[in-house]
């Protein structure tokens, strides 16, 4: 990129990982609707499986650093080739963007405020979203550690107050899901919340050159798997039989808290930090989708591209607006299909390819 | 030259964006309609929901409504409906959701439901089938699931309608007094949250507690907390007094205070509950499965009327004991009233299936048969840790006069 | 000029580009010619002459109509040679000139070696007694050095002026600062005199280590404006980068050091701060210890410090005099008045037109109650308070002090009081706005940009709810998040997370805690206690 590209530490990448993935926890009915009451294994079962995607990810950053994954495509494939499967990451990108802002759209729209339009939620978090690229990722990448730690503070400091609410019993039947259960929950939570984890590769160019990435994405892995596990054990103990009912059980855990016994009712100021945590990630897929078009395009800057990809996604997200439940049965049927072709198929081709090419020229030279 | 007039269409362009830009967003603020948001004044905050069952058919739903004006005049319910500070809005319909949208034709202002604070459901709604009301609660993303549900013996609409309160509602007052069954032992609390709750495990009955209007000596209508409400599914069978629901609430772990009264020693000794903690155990062996209960409770003494010399170690063991035995009786009369009807309200179906599910599903009759002939094994401990500031009982020192006397 | 041609590119660029282009244009020239652009009169120009009727003709030429200008001429004996001295009346004091200069010129007795004295180098060194004298030839140096206060001396037959510091003018004597109280602490405050304001800096470090650079900004004020720093500690590039700055102004007259501000801080449109103002010499002498670098402006007693830090609006000179713990709290407090003074209003409307189940039941039918029978909703309520109130704010600095109090409370009693009475306006706005007002007042360098931030959050509340206030937070977040100030991160150490830095933010951690001067600035020397024990104690 030649624009001047004001530079974040390992640190803000790492955070930006975990905002990232807790911004899918307002959705936990998906891994809820495979495994139930066991979800919390899922999470751990995920976290593990997602590891040695991330260390391919990595390893693929290691060989091209500093560049961002269209440059990469490019750089691998070349050519004719490179910009068709660009093009199917824009696409994919775009239709992640869209699936996430028709989430805080319906989210907001059938459940904080009700009465509110949809297309008029979407337009005004566009709106947002355009404003935070134009000011630039970094100045992004700088708040997003202030608001993951509230995030979590508000994460835990909601588990403890449900605690009174919940019986640890509702734990209980361990193992009566079979195991191809058990596998459909890990391939969503791999898709889902840490595989949307390889937009994260659109904002490599804005670290700090020379600073490694391995730390910063291990540890978010492993936090977020704490955080994913402690969210889905405290929906499981709270709702009880209540939890395979529900649309969106973390949201309704913030409705059972004993109001009695705490200051505020504080289900709204959660939704705010969820969907504010959720506005963040939208804002890296548009992101990563104008970068994908403006690399296509060969355009110097993404930035003119900013408002319209912004206001082509809040329109378009209506598209996605479903009912609550037509909603959940897809992602929990056909999203991890998808996604997993596009998170870990592709880019394991692109390393097959990258280390096939280092191969032929090391040939090459020593021949 | 050049660069001037460059500078002056640029001027103009950005004039034109942010003009625009300054329209939308006034145009913003008139169509305030469009966006959800309600003014105070347009609201009718609504406090009870009454659910009952009307003739031929269908649900006759009562709305208890605010009158924010006449909040600060009105403390004691007064006769006539000037002066009160709320109303009693009633609806027929088919279906509960009709009839709580139906009730609107009524009102001026929006309806707004989450403020609501008890749901009292009529008897007869009761033992028919509670699943409309609470598909309604549930789905509905306006009601408050940690409202306290309360069942009315016989109609709910006169419940909020007649009886005097002292608070400046009566859906407060009845709110309130669920909550306080928390800390009497007379009935259980339960929200709507719980009753579903129970309602959706696989083996647990829930239970609800029973409001009823009562005339006391002045000739006032009052209500009153009295009986519990057991149910076998979604409707009600019948009803377990506060004796019975004693044992009920040990066995649950949901009772913290309370009064025990034991007869022995030659007179009547009251204790006070200061802790109490049961733990349930489900056990399978080779006849089938047990329930292993465990109790430790704490109790202080209160008064007594015997004359022995309490403060002895060996005598408050005893008393402890004695205390243990009621308990045990307490236990056995709320599991015979269970199995006359049937009910499982103890949660232990449901404590079975979590530590054996295999073994729960291979239960033939299913645990209905299973509950009939549970074995429980009870494990008793009551120590009591205070006694109080006197030393010696009233009665053991009369008698030491009368012997000096002597 | 290159011409933009990319329609798409913001129309800032232009400007920024002419910046730049003047700047290096400067670099090139001389500071002297830098403020004698196109359109300025010269004044007096070239070589002074030797023959004192053509220089004396020459200034009377320059200061015609000044009726300030005096010349007295006079003859000194020892020379045999006529002088004369010029001056601006009310700038000088007429004893020093006296006493310094005439008299010894006109009362020296002729000596032998006098005879031969031709050069103004010789009568200065010599024969003149005042304490600060410099031999001149060029004629607008002098002028300006005439203008600012000095005394010229020109000797007939003797080309060059020799110019004596005479100044004494009216100036403020040195009073406690009224913008920045303190309970405990140094009370003095600068005044409007440049030299003053340098010596009250140089009482307080006696180093030489202090470097106070002179220039004059302005081009037809030619204000003299001062760049202080401490050589050994603030980065070399930081004081280029202001050196720079100030150098590219071209503004006539800067009325005070604000005009400076908006020519130098990064981000022309943004509402906040980046270049920090004080009145108190300890504060400044504080931050260019920390390596900024200040700059003191003639004609007004607010000094300029820069790199500024957001953190640096909740920190007053007093939070170091009082104890850790005390000052830790005072600290949290500002920052809950911050949030209050530019949230309150937002999230009364959030909770009364939107969230309506965030608020305890018994709240909710007092608001209820008192919402019965208002005209207006809630946002107009709180827009009309909330002009009413910024109306008596203003009111009340601009009216002279007697008719002050007599609006304040007029204002503040009756207004609020008899509309609420009157049933136009409900109490919890009232009590909402008084509680604005009041907070805004706690974080005072802040309280311009709050009154503005206020109603772009009540607007994103009365859209939105809840929902509105988060993205308009998020997108307040951003902004600063984006602010540089002379090229530190203005929202360190909280956006660029540095947790060394930390003991100095929000809480003030112990003095002897503070061994290192705060990483976000920079500055060339780390250690701010030479001590090798990790900690004090």
């Amino acid at each position: 990129m030649s624009e001047r590209i004001d530079q974040v530490g390992g640190f803000e990448w790492g955070m930006a990982c975990c905002c990232f993935v807790m911004g899918t926890i307002l959705r936990s009915a998906f891994i809820i609707y495979t495994t139930g009451n066991e979800s919390w294994m899922v999470g751990i079962f995920g976290a593990i499986a997602f590891m040695p995607m991330a260390a391919g990810y990595l390893s693929l950053l290691r060989r091209y650093p500093g560049m961002n994954l269209f440059e990469i495509v490019s750089a691998v494939l070349g050519g004719a080739v490179g910009t068709v499967v660009n093009i199917l990451f824009v696409l994919f990108y775009i239709a992640v963007a869209c699936l996430n802002m028709m989430e805080i759209g319906s989210f907001i729209t059938g459940y904080l405020i009700r009465g509110s339009n949809f297309l008029l939620v979407t337009v005004v978090t566009g709106a947002a979203v355009a404003y935070a690229l134009r000011k630039g990722m970094s100045a992004l990448m700088r708040t997003i550690p202030l608001v993951a730690i509230i995030g979590i503070a508000l994460v835990i400091f909601s588990s403890i107050q449900s605690i009174p609410e919940s019986n640890f019993r509702n734990l209980m039947p361990w193992f009566v899901h079979t195991p191809g259960e058990f596998v459909h929950g890990t391939l969503i939570a791999i898709a889902i919340p840490y595989g949307e984890m390889l937009t994260m590769f659109a904002l490599v160019p804005h670290v700090r050159s020379g600073t490694s990435l391995k730390k910063p994405m291990f540890l978010s892995i492993a936090f977020t798997m704490i955080i994913m596990v402690v969210v889905h054990v405290r929906e499981a103990i709270t709702l009880g039989a209540l939890l395979t009912y529900t649309v969106l059980p973390s949201f309704d855990v913030y409705r059972m808290i004993d109001t009695a016994s705490s200051f505020v009712r504080t289900e709204s100021i959660n939704a705010m930090i969820l969907v504010a945590l959720t506005y963040i990630k939208v804002t890296i897929l548009i992101y990563a989708a104008a970068q994908g078009l403006a690399h296509i395009g060969r355009l110097k800057s993404a930035k003119p591209l900013s408002i319209i990809t912004c206001m082509f996604i809040a329109v378009y997200a209506e598209a996605f607006h479903n009912t609550s439940y037509n909603n959940i049965e897809w992602s929990v049927n056909v999203t991890p299909l998808i996604w997993i072709a596009f998170e870990y198929a592709i880019p394991a081709a692109l390393l097959l390819c990258a280390w096939f090419r280092v191969r032929a020229v090391r040939k090459a030279v020593t021949l | 030259m050049h660069n001037s007039i460059y500078k002056y269409k640029n001027k103009i362009r950005w004039v034109k964006k942010s003009a625009l830009c300054a329209m939308l967003v006034l145009a913003a603020f008139a169509l305030n309609g469009c966006w959800g948001s309600m003014e105070l004044n347009q609201l009718s905050i609504v406090m009870g929901i009454g659910v009952d069952a009307a003739e031929g058919g269908g649900y006759e739903v009562t709305a208890q409504v605010v009158r924010p004006g006449l909040l600060k005049q009105s403390s004691g319910g007064g006769s006539g409906s000037d002066g009160k500070a709320y109303f009693n809005a009633k609806k027929t319909a088919p279906s509960v959701f009709s009839a709580i949208r139906n009730i609107m034709d009524m009102f001026s202002r929006r309806m707004y439901t989450q403020q609501c604070k008890v749901l009292v459901v009529g008897e007869a709604v009761a033992r028919e089938d509670m699943t409309p009301v609470l598909e309604y609660f549930m789905r509905n993303e306006e009601g408050r699931m940690t409202m306290p549900i309360m069942i009315a013996k016989g109609s709910a609409f006169r419940i909020f309608e007649e009886g005097t309160y002292l608070e400046t509602m009566p859906a407060i007052q009845l709110s309130n007094m669920a909550e306080n069954q928390k800390y009497t032992g007379l009935t259980s609390y339960m929200t709507v949250f719980d009753f579903l709750q129970d309602l959706l495990s696989e083996a647990v009955e829930p239970t609800a507690p029973i409001v009823e209007l009562f005339t006391d000596e002045q000739g006032e209508v009052k209500a009153r907390i009295g009986e519990t409400a057991v149910f076998k599914g979604e409707r009600m069978v019948g009803s377990f007094s506060a004796d019975e629901v004693y044992g009920m609430l040990l066995i649950n772990n949901k009772l913290s205070t309370g009064v025990m009264h034991i007869t022995g020693l030659g007179g009547l000794i009251e204790l006070e509950i200061i802790r109490a903690n049961t733990s349930v155990r489900p056990i399978y062996d080779d006849d089938g499965f047990r329930i292993k209960l465990q109790v430790r409770m704490e109790c202080a003494l209160v008064s007594t009327t015997s004359d022995s010399n309490i403060n002895e170690v060996k005598e408050e063991e005893l008393i402890g004991r004695l205390a243990g035995a009621e308990l045990e009786n307490r236990i056995k009369y709320a599991l015979s009233a269970a199995k006359v009807l049937c009910a499982d309200v103890f949660s232990f179906g449901q404590m079975c299936y979590q530590s054996f599910p295999n073994e729960y599903r291979e239960l033939p009759g299913g645990w209905e048969l299973e509950f009939e002939n549970l074995r429980i094994d009870m494990d008793i401990n009551v120590a009591i840790t205070a006694t109080g500031a006197a030393q010696h009982p009233i009665k053991s020192s009369q008698e030491n006069k009368d012997e000096r006397a002597d | 000029m290159k011409r933009n041609s990319n329609p798409r590119v913001s129309p800032l660029v232009n400007v920024r580009r002419m910046i730049r282009r003047a700047l290096a244009d400067d670099a090139r020239k001389k500071p002297a010619d830098a403020n004698q652009s196109d359109g300025i009169p010269a004044g007096w120009t070239g070589e002074i002459p030797s023959a004192l009727s053509e220089s004396t003709a020459q200034l009377i030429q320059s200061f015609d109509k000044c009726s300030d200008f005096i010349i007295r001429t006079f003859e000194i004996p020892a020379l045999n040679r006529s002088a004369a001295a010029a001056f601006i009346d009310g700038l000088v004091k007429h004893d020093m000139i006296m006493e310094a200069a005439i008299k010894p010129l006109m009362i020296y007795a002729r000596t032998e070696d006098m005879r031969n004295v031709s050069d103004l180098e010789t009568v200065r060194t010599n024969m003149l007694l005042s304490s600060e004298t410099e031999t001149l030839a060029d004629a607008s140096t002098a002028m300006d050095k005439l203008l600012h206060g000095d005394a010229l001396i020109l000797v007939d037959g003797m080309p060059g002026a020799i110019v004596m510091n005479a100044r004494g003018w009216d100036r403020r004597s040195i009073t406690e600062p009224l913008t920045e109280t303190v309970v405990r602490g140094p009370r003095e405050g600068f005044t409007e005199t440049l030299r003053t304001n340098t010596a009250l800096l140089r009482r307080r470090i006696a180093s030489s280590d202090l470097r106070m650079e002179s220039m004059q900004v302005g081009a037809r004020s030619h204000t003299n404006i001062c760049i202080a720093y401490m050589e050994s500690i603030a980065r070399p590039e930081l004081v280029e980068e202001m050196r720079s700055r100030l150098r590219g102004i071209c503004i006539d007259l800067p009325t005070g050091s604000g005009t400076l501000v908006d020519f130098i801080k990064d981000s022309p449109y943004s509402i906040f701060e980046t270049v920090g103002y004080t009145e108190k010499p300890d504060v400044v002498a504080a931050k260019m210890m920390e390596g900024r670098v200040a700059v003191l402006t003639d004609g007004t007693p607010f000094v300029l410090t820069a790199p500024m830090l957001f953190v640096e609006n909740f920190q007053t000179a007093e939070d170091y005099l009082i104890g850790s713990f005390y000052a830790t709290f005072l600290r949290i407090l500002r920052l809950i008045s911050f949030f209050i003074s530019f949230l309150a209003p937002a999230v009364y409307i959030a909770l009364a037109t939107f969230h309506h189940e965030l608020i305890p039941s018994t709240l909710l039918f007092t608001m209820a109650s008192s919402a019965e029978g208002l005209p207006f909703p809630a946002m107009i309520e709180t827009t009309l308070m909330l002009i009413i109130f910024e109306i008596l704010k203003e009111a009340g600095i601009r009216l002279p002090k007697p008719v002050g109090q007599a609006v304040s409370i007029v204002g503040a009693l009756v207004m609020g009081q008899a509309a609420i009475q009157a049933g136009m306006v409900g109490a919890p706005v009232v009590i909402v706005i008084a509680l604005t007002g009041v907070s805004s007042f706690a974080v005072p360098t802040l309280s311009n940009a709050m009154s503005l931030l206020r109603w772009y959050l009540l607007l994103c509340a009365g859209i939105m709810g809840g929902y509105g206030i988060t993205l308009g937070l998020m997108t307040v977040m951003i902004h600063l998040a984006s602010l540089h100030s002379f090229g530190v991160h203005h929202m360190s150490p909280f956006a660029p997370l540095l947790s060394s830095d930390f003991k100095d933010s929000i809480y003030r951690a112990p003095l002897w805690k503070l061994r290192d001067r705060p990483a976000a600035i920079g500055a060339m020397d780390d250690r701010r206690m030479q001590s090798d024990k990790p900690d004090y104690r």
